[in-house]
C-alpha cells in the first residue's frame, strides 16, 4: 500500500526532522547568547535582527521544516490531482467537442 | 439538513449570482505551449501582493511615521512585539520578489508580444502597476528612517530637478519641502499606506477585468499559422498548477525572511554627513547606475538632464510599446522584441557593475 | 487504496488529506501573526519609587504614580500611613480622581463612588479599587501587586 507507506516515511521525516532542529537548537545556545549580547551592546548603532532566546529559535526552525515537509507532500497531492483533472477533462474533450 | 452547505450556497448564489464567475472559470481556456511558464508570474505577483497586504496592515499596527519615532517604532517592532523581526522581514523580502516577479511578468509579455492587439491596455495598465510597485517600494524605503534610507530618498527625489522647467516642482512636491525632512517621511507614509493602495487596486481591478475578457494570448507564430493550441480549463486544471508554484514560493519567501531578515541602522541624523556606500534598493541600481556613467556636461546640457530625458522616454516607449509595436510580425516588430533583450542585457550588467 | 472493504475511495482520501493538510499549513500562518497583533501586556509586579518624593504629603492627601500604563494612587491616611491603590474604576476603566474634602474616589464617566479605602458606595462600580501593597525601605518607597511575596 503506497500511501501507507509515504505516511510512514512522512511521519518518520518529520519526527526526524524535528529531532535533529532539536539538537541543534540546544548545541549552540552559548553562541547564541554571545550574539544576543553582542546585539544588545552595539543596539545604539544596529539592531540586528535574531530569534529573542532558544525557544523562539527552536520554533522558527521547526516553523520551517513544517512549512517545507507540508509544501512537498502538498504538491505531491497536488500532482495527482492535476494528473485526475487532465485526464477528466481530455476524456470531456474527446467524447463531446472533437470536431 | 444534512446538506446545508449546499442550501448556503444555493441561498447566497439566488441573491449574489456568484455561479456565473464559477460557470466563467472552468470554462476560460488556458493555453498551452512552449511559452506557458510565464503565465505563473502574473498569480505569483498576485501572491506577494496579497502578502504585502496583509504583513504591511499588521506593521502599521505599530509604525509611527514621525520625525522622532519612526526609527524607534520600527526598532520595537523588531525587538519588544513577538516575532515583529520576521513579520517586517516577510514584507521587506515579499517587496523584493515582487517586484522581481513584476520585471519578469513584463519582459516575459515583451518577448513574447502578448500586449498585441486587443491587450494593449491590458499592458498600459500593467505599465502603471509597474510604477506603482516602484513607487511603493521607494516610499517604503524611507519609512525605517535611517541614515541609508535618508540618504537614498535625498537621492532619489533629486533626480526629478533635472527635468527642465517642472523639474525643481515635482521634487518639492515629492519632498514637501526644499529638503527632506519630518515631513517627507509623513507624506511617503500617506503615499505608502494610503494613496497608492487605492490606485494599484483599481488598476488591478482594470489589469484582472481585462485578462479575462480577452482571454490568455496564444503565442504569435501560432496565430499568424492559424493553428489550434491546446487548451485546459483555468479551474480546476490551471489553479492547480499555480498552486504548486506559489507553495514553492511560499517556502522560498519564508526561508529567505527567517535566514536573512534586514536589520536597521541608527535613526538618521537630518544634519550628518551621508554614510557610505548609499544606494538605492537593488530593483533602482541599474537607473542609479546610469546616472553615475553620464558625463556632468553633454555639450552645452547637464548630464543629468540628458539622462532623465533619456529615461522618461524610455517609459514612455514602453507604455506605448504596444501601438508602436503595431506589425508584430514585420522587421520592426523583429527589432523591438531585439530590443527586448538589449533592456534584459543593460538592466543586468548595469545593476551587477554598480555595487561593484 | 485496494483494500478488501475500502470505506473511501482513493480520491476523497487525497481530497481530504489536501484539504485537511492545507488547513494545517494556514494555521501555522496565522499563529505568528495572532501573536504579532496580541503583544502580552505584562503589568508589573512592583515598582519603587523614591520615598522622599511622598514622604511630606499631607495626611488625607493623595499623590499619583505610574503603575505600568495605568494609574497609581498612594494616599497618605490620617495616622501617617499610606494606602495605595490602582486608581482605575471598575466599572468601565475609567481613571478615577480623590474628592479630599469629601474623602471619597469619584469617577466621573458613569458616577461612580468610592469611600476613602477604596470601597465601592454608589453607582455603578462592582467592586472596590485594587489595593498595592505599599512597603517602605528608606530611601525606597515599593509599591507591589498583592500576590506577589
Amino acid at each position: 500500500m503506497p500511501s501507507q507507506k509515504i505516511f510512514l516515511s512522512i511521519l518518520v521525516g518529520l519526527i526526524c526532522v524535528g529531532l535533529s532542529l532539536c539538537v541543534s537548537g540546544w548545541a549552540q545556545p552559548p553562541q547564541q547568547q554571545e550574539e544576543i549580547q553582542a546585539a544588545k551592546d552595539d543596539a545604539s548603532e544596529e539592531i540586528k535582527p535574531a530569534p529573542k532566546d532558544i525557544k523562539e529559535a527552536i520554533g522558527i526552525y521547526v516553523f520551517l521544516g513544517w512549512i517545507w515537509i507540508s509544501i512537498f507532500v502538498l504538491i505531491y497531492i497536488l500532482c495527482q490531482k492535476i494528473k485526475e483533472a487532465d485526464r477528466i477533462y481530455r476524456l470531456k474533450f474527446f467524447s463531446s467537442v472533437k470536431k | 439538513m444534512k446538506n446545508w452547505p449546499k442550501a448556503l450556497s444555493t441561498w447566497l448564489d439566488d441573491r449574489f449570482g456568484l455561479s456565473a464567475i464559477t460557470q466563467f472559470l472552468k470554462e476560460k481556456p488556458v493555453p498551452q505551449h512552449k511559452h506557458s511558464i510565464w503565465l505563473y508570474t502574473g498569480s505569483a505577483i498576485l501572491l506577494f501582493f496579497v502578502i504585502q497586504v496583509v504583513t504591511g496592515f499588521m506593521l502599521i499596527l505599530y509604525y509611527k511615521p514621525t520625525l522622532d519615532a519612526a526609527n524607534a517604532s520600527v526598532a520595537r517592532i523588531m525587538t519588544e512585539v513577538p516575532l515583529g523581526w520576521i513579520i517586517r522581514s516577510v514584507h521587506s523580502w515579499s517587496s523584493t520578489f515582487m517586484i522581481a516577479f513584476v520585471f519578469i511578468h513584463l519582459i516575459s509579455i515583451w518577448l513574447t508580444k502578448s500586449y498585441r492587439k486587443p491587450r494593449e491596455i491590458t499592458w498600459m495598465s500593467g505599465v502603471f502597476l509597474l510604477a506603482c510597485s516602484l513607487v511603493f517600494g521607494f516610499t517604503g524605503y524611507l519609512l525605517p528612517w535611517d541614515d541609508l534610507s535618508l540618504s537614498a530618498t535625498k537621492v532619489g527625489t533629486d533626480i526629478p530637478r533635472s527635468i527642465p522647467v517642472v523639474g525643481a516642482w515635482v521634487t518639492t512636491l515629492l519632498r514637501g519641502g526644499g529638503d527632506v525632512t519630518g515631513d517627507t517621511l509623513t507624506r511617503f507614509f500617506g503615499i505608502h499606506v494610503c494613496i497608492l493602495p487605492i490606485f494599484i487596486f483599481l488598476l488591478l481591478a482594470i489589469h484582472v477585468y481585462l485578462i479575462q475578457k480577452k482571454g490568455m494570448s496564444i503565442p504569435l507564430d501560432a496565430e499568424t499559422r492559424n493553428e489550434d493550441v491546446p487548451t485546459i480549463p483555468f479551474w480546476p486544471n490551471f489553479v492547480y498548477r499555480e498552486m504548486v508554484v506559489w507553495l514553492v514560493l511560499v517556502g522560498i519567501l519564508f526561508s529567505m525572511a527567517i535566514v536573512f531578515p534586514p536589520s536597521l541602522d541608527k535613526q538618521a541624523d537630518l544634519m550628518a554627513a551621508a554614510p557610505e556606500g548609499v544606494k538605492p534598493e537593488w530593483y533602482f541600481l541599474f537607473l542609479f547606475q546610469t546616472l553615475k556613467i553620464f558625463p556632468a556636461k553633454i555639450l552645452f546640457v547637464n548630464g543629468d538632464t540628458v539622462a532623465v530625458l533619456l529615461m522618461l522616454m524610455a517609459g514612455l516607449f514602453i507604455f506605448f510599446l504596444p501601438v508602436i509595436d503595431n506589425k508584430p510580425t514585420e522587421w520592426k516588430g523583429k527589432i523591438i522584441t531585439a530590443l527586448g533583450y538589449v533592456l534584459v542585457v543593460y538592466v543586468l550588467i548595469f545593476s551587477v557593475w554598480s555595487p561593484l | 487504496m485496494k483494500l478488501k472493504h475500502s470505506l473511501f475511495t482513493r480520491r476523497q482520501f487525497l481530497n481530504g488529506l489536501f484539504g485537511g493538510w492545507t488547513t494545517a499549513l494556514l494555521a501555522t500562518f496565522i499563529y505568528p501573526v495572532v501573536k504579532f497583533i496580541f503583544p502580552p501586556y505584562r503589568e508589573p509586579d512592583e515598582v519603587i519609587l523614591l520615598f522622599s518624593d511622598f514622604e511630606g504629603m499631607a495626611p488625607g492627601s493623595v499623590k499619583s504614580f505610574p503603575w505600568g500604563s495605568k494609574p497609581g494612587i498612594l494616599k497618605k491616611n490620617d495616622d501617617g500611613t499610606y494606602l495605595a491603590f490602582v486608581g482605575v474604576c471598575t466599572h468601565l476603566d475609567c481613571n478615577v480622581a480623590y474628592l479630599p474634602e469629601q474623602k471619597k474616589f469619584f469617577c466621573a464617566c458613569h458616577d461612580g463612588w468610592y469611600d476613602e479605602y477604596g470601597t465601592n458606595t454608589g453607582g455603578p462600580p462592582p467592586h472596590p479599587l485594587r489595593r498595592l501593597v505599599v512597603e517602605i525601605a528608606a530611601p525606597d518607597l515599593i509599591i507591589k501587586r498583592e500576590d506577589v511575596e
